[in-house]
């Protein structure tokens, strides 16, 4: 069964620099057309109603107008029966009071927020519209309608960013009412704006000095590490996201979105008009047990917790020591894992090079 | 066979003036091999000789020519290589001739090399004949360049053929020139057999296949033969010439340069330079053989995987029988298990040896950093010579260091006469001499260390000449110098393999150097991890490793999972080369980084 739904909502008001998911600008016409079909690729594909996470992403969802919203969530509804967790990203500037009214009357009780930074020039060069008085606005609304579960994304490593300017973002968020920070360090892709002015991320080292303060600050206020970029308030940790990370199957919606089911995993066209003419699937690939085994040991030990040792036993039936003998009693020699209660997972400073820990583990 | 009709000859030129352009033009218009079969630079037969573009082996083929005076000829083309770490393959194939055509290019003129060249061939008697080429090109000036060689080395050039090789113009003035200015081979047919090695690869099925000049006498198929130097006594199988397809024949004769095979399994019988004799007609005197070149660089060649350490010595076994100057004797390193000492002639013929080891016998190696022979004078008067910094007595014990210097002749437009003195004195350079060729170009001569030319001097000429300077050099001598040893610490312990010699003024900055690029290289661990620089035990640079390595931070949700897996598997490939010391994985570019000459 699977219990987790991501939908892509692939409309933007305004392109960010950094940005390489598949979007467009908003056109009224073209989010209709697009409900329609996001409406029969539900119908088509997603057959287990009982789900207990589904997060809009995109894209920006807040960019549909109040009506679009509730024709999307008027489509969600039939699988939100056991819904537990129901997220929506937004952005502060375009998520205006009646949505978020309509966004608790179907039921959502998260919102994800883009606020990247709170320093104004970092966001005029990443193309963002709001500023920080608008997020601080947002917040507020959110908890007047009654959705407390926020979490706000951060960027950092971005080109000229200061440690000054992190450190103020940093204070500038954790103060605030929210539960949820998750962390994007810069990557700079292919496609992007940053890519085509030639704009390259902090050096590394800087990265690492940045990401070591926003886990200072973070846990300082009482926002508990519990994957490599992401901190909760007790409680308040990601269930979406962490069906990610312990490699859950999931269903991938409309444009460019990714799923997995069972040992399937498919991307969904970046063509909006293959999208348009119901070709949904781009490309699927069928993984073998060997990789299943190393995509969830990748995926878990991004978290604090790790990977639970008797579900890989559960779920393959062998167990973690026999398979990768040779890489295990290497990594615990060195300690850069450990095994606490049944679960294998990283030692403290471990995420660092949690790559050089993974390669271990690929033949 | 009319021994008066046979010429054998060999092609000598700088780099890229078209000696194997011209060589296939010579097997066309011969018709020696089809223009169906003509595939360009047909010589070149190791795949990196045509992926590089250059030649690194001699390469030797028969061809039958008929003259404008009526007769048939036999000739021997002997192709060479041009780079100058392959002097020595040059004056192997000179030693087996009569005559060279020297191919000078007529936009460039005269080049390093093309003097080295001719020096050889001069110093083997040879016959020199001229050749003008890539007469094509809009900015040749063939009367400029014949009065360059005439001015220059002092050789008549009224007649020297006027050549294009690409477009094929005029190569039966080349041929021409070859029959009418070469000598015949002198020997006779009759006197015991002598037959000079000049060449020899090992074939899976046949054994050793031997490449010989037949000085004297013949060879048979069913002769016993001996090798001279090693005694060694094989019944020849099978022998012939090469086409350059290879055309088995009954015997070689006096003046022929060919090929046999006797079953010859044990590659140590075979030296390229030794005299093959009769067993039964015995001839007195080995041939004189040729210069034999001695390495100039040595480096440490590892498998990354230990369990391939006898792959890697019947593979550099394979690769001498056919390659003499290649050196090596095993050794050990603390980080790095065992290997190879490797001697090279030089820094692209290391390069070239490394990547057939790795290609065709599918090894994967690590190789430490080029050194020197060093000559060090302990104080109990003794002398030994060090290959492997590593191997360096402790100072106390050493009176005075001693190391290779080079005769550079570098031959640059005059405009860059200043830059090339700059950079020749800070490698440590001395100025001899300097003289005008023409009006376009000026030969400059210095003395450096050949330690300096190792590491990164022929780069630096290259970029700061925009490419036109042309370098050759030789062995001039041992000279005292200030030298020293750093050692490269790695979590406070010394690793052997990545030890250098140094000159004592250039230590500190050379260390500041190798520290941080290692510190780029050397990925990342659980601890923080200092990298030093020392000098009998004083620390005089240190970094401290990255803990991070690229990538490792980003976001990874859903959607992310084949783009993680993908960096992750090329994250992989990068470490394939490393070779772990204690619990610190060390990259392959790490053991060439202290070669690294940036400040930082």
């Amino acid at each position: 069964m699977v219990e987790h739904l991501y939908l892509h909502v692939p409309f933007c008001n305004k392109i960010c620099s950094y940005c390489d998911f598949a979007k467009t600008g908003y056109q009224e016409r073209l989010v209709e057309k697009w409900l329609k079909v996001v409406a029969k690729e539900l119908e088509e594909r997603v057959f287990d109603t009982e789900l207990a996470t589904i997060y809009i992403g995109g894209g920006t969802p807040s960019s549909l107008s109040v009506q679009q919203l509730e024709a999307l969530l008027l489509l969600l509804k039939p699988y939100t029966k056991k819904i537990k967790e129901y997220t929506i990203e937004a952005n502060p500037e375009s998520l205006s009071i009646d949505k978020l009214y309509i966004l608790k009357s179907y039921g959502i009780n998260r919102i994800s927020l883009g606020v990247q930074s709170t320093h104004q020039e970092l966001l005029d060069m990443m193309n963002r519209s709001h500023c920080y008085t608008d997020v601080k606005e947002v917040i507020a609304h959110c908890i007047q309608v009654g959705i407390c579960n926020i979490s706000v994304d951060l960027m950092y490593s971005l080109p000229n960013q200061t440690m000054q300017q992190w450190e103020e973002t940093l204070y500038d968020i954790v103060q605030l009412p929210i539960t949820h920070i998750s962390l994007y360090s810069l990557t700079i892709e292919d496609n992007t704006v940053f890519k085509k002015k030639q704009y390259e991320s902090l050096p590394i080292e800087m990265e690492t000095k940045m990401y070591q303060k926003a886990i200072h600050i973070c846990t300082q206020y009482g926002f508990i590490h519990y994957e490599i970029s992401n901190f909760a308030k007790d409680g308040k940790e990601s269930l979406h996201n962490k069906a990610y990370w312990k490699y859950k199957d999931f269903y991938g919606i409309s444009l460019g979105a990714s799923g997995k089911i069972q040992q399937q995993r498919y991307d969904n066209t970046r063509n909006f008009k293959s999208y348009l003419n119901h070709e949904y699937i781009q490309t699927s690939y069928q993984e073998d047990e060997k990789e299943v085994m190393f995509n969830m040991i990748m995926m878990s030990l991004r978290m604090k917790e790790g990977l639970s040792l008797s579900e890989f036993k559960r779920v393959f039936q062998k167990d973690i020591m026999d398979v990768y003998q040779k890489p295990l009693q290497k990594l615990l020699e060195l300690k850069y894992l450990v095994i606490e209660n049944q679960y294998l997972k990283c030692q403290k400073d471990s995420f660092l090079f949690l790559h050089d820990i993974l390669i271990e583990f690929l033949d | 066979m009319d021994q008066s009709k046979i010429r054998n000859f060999s092609i000598i030129a700088h780099i890229d003036h078209g000696k194997s352009t011209l060589a296939d033009r010579i097997l066309e218009v011969t018709n020696t091999v089809t223009s169906r079969e003509m595939m360009s630079q047909l010589l070149d037969q190791l795949d990196l000789e045509r992926e590089r573009g250059i030649t690194i082996k001699l390469n030797a083929v028969q061809l039958k020519y008929h003259a404008k005076d009526g007769q048939d000829y036999i000739l021997h083309l002997i192709d060479t290589p041009g780079h100058v770490d392959f002097t020595y393959e040059v004056s192997r194939s000179l030693a087996a001739c009569e005559g060279a055509v020297l191919v000078v290019d007529a936009a460039q003129g005269i080049e390093a090399q093309t003097l080295a060249n001719v020096y050889l061939a001069l110093d083997n008697d040879l016959e020199i004949v001229p050749v003008i080429n890539k007469i094509d090109l809009p900015s040749a000036d063939p009367e400029r360049v014949k009065h360059e060689v005439e001015h220059v080395i002092g050789l008549d050039c009224s007649e020297a053929p006027l050549i294009s090789a690409k477009n094929g113009l005029n190569i039966i003035d080349v041929l021409e020139s070859v029959v009418k200015n070469i000598p015949s081979p002198k020997g006779n047919v009759n006197d015991p057999l002598q037959a000079l090695v000049f060449d020899s690869l090992y074939d899976t099925y046949r054994g050793v296949i031997v490449f010989v000049c037949v000085k004297n006498g013949k060879i048979k198929v069913g002769d016993k033969i001996k090798f001279m130097a090693t005694n060694a006594e094989y019944e020849v199988i099978e022998c012939g010439i090469r086409t350059p397809k290879e055309i088995k024949k009954d015997c070689l004769l006096t003046g022929e340069v060919g090929w046999f095979a006797a079953s010859i399994k044990s590659i140590q019988d075979v030296h390229v330079g030794d005299t093959v004799t009769n067993s039964l007609k015995h001839a007195q005197e080995p041939l004189a053989g040729y210069r034999k070149m001695n390495p100039m660089v040595y480096c440490g060649l590892y498998p990354t995987d230990n369990n391939r350490y006898n792959d890697l010595r019947e593979a550099l076994e394979k690769l001498q029988l056919n390659d003499a100057s290649l050196q090596f004797e095993a050794e050990t390193s603390q980080a790095l298990g065992f290997g190879f000492r490797c001697g090279f002639l030089g820094l692209l013929h290391m390069d070239v040896i490394q990547e057939r080891l790795e290609r065709e016998y599918n090894l994967t190696l690590i190789a430490t950093a080029p050194s020197v022979i060093y000559h060090c004078y302990l104080t109990d008067q003794t002398m030994i010579m060090i290959d492997n910094p590593a191997h360096l007595p402790p100072a106390q014990n050493i009176e005075r260091l001693e190391e290779p210097y080079v005769k550079a002749s570098i031959i640059v437009p005059p405009d860059y006469v200043g830059a090339v003195m700059e950079l020749s004195q800070a490698k440590r350079g001395i100025y001899m001499d300097m003289h005008y060729i023409d009006d376009t170009r000026n030969q400059i001569v210095y003395e450096i260390p050949l330690a300096e030319i190792v590491y990164e001097y022929f780069d630096k000429l290259k970029s700061v000449t925009k490419g036109y300077a042309s370098l050759d050099y030789e062995l001039v001598g041992y000279r005292p110098s200030k030298l020293v040893k750093m050692d490269i610490l790695l979590n406070g312990e010394s690793v052997d393999a990545l030890s250098i010699i140094v000159h004592r003024d250039f230590a500190y900055k050379r260390g500041s150097a190798i520290t941080s690029k290692l510190k780029e290289l050397i990925p990342m661990q659980q601890f923080e991890i200092p990298v030093q620089a020392a000098i009998g035990g004083k620390v005089i640079a240190r970094t401290n490793i990255k803990s991070l390595r690229k990538n490792v931070l980003a976001k990874c949700y859903g959607g992310d999972i084949s783009r993680k897996k993908k960096l992750l598997e090329k994250q992989k490939e990068g470490k394939k080369r490393m070779k772990a010391v204690g619990s610190v994985e060390i990259p392959q570019e790490a053991f060439m980084a202290v070669l690294s000459m940036e400040e930082d």
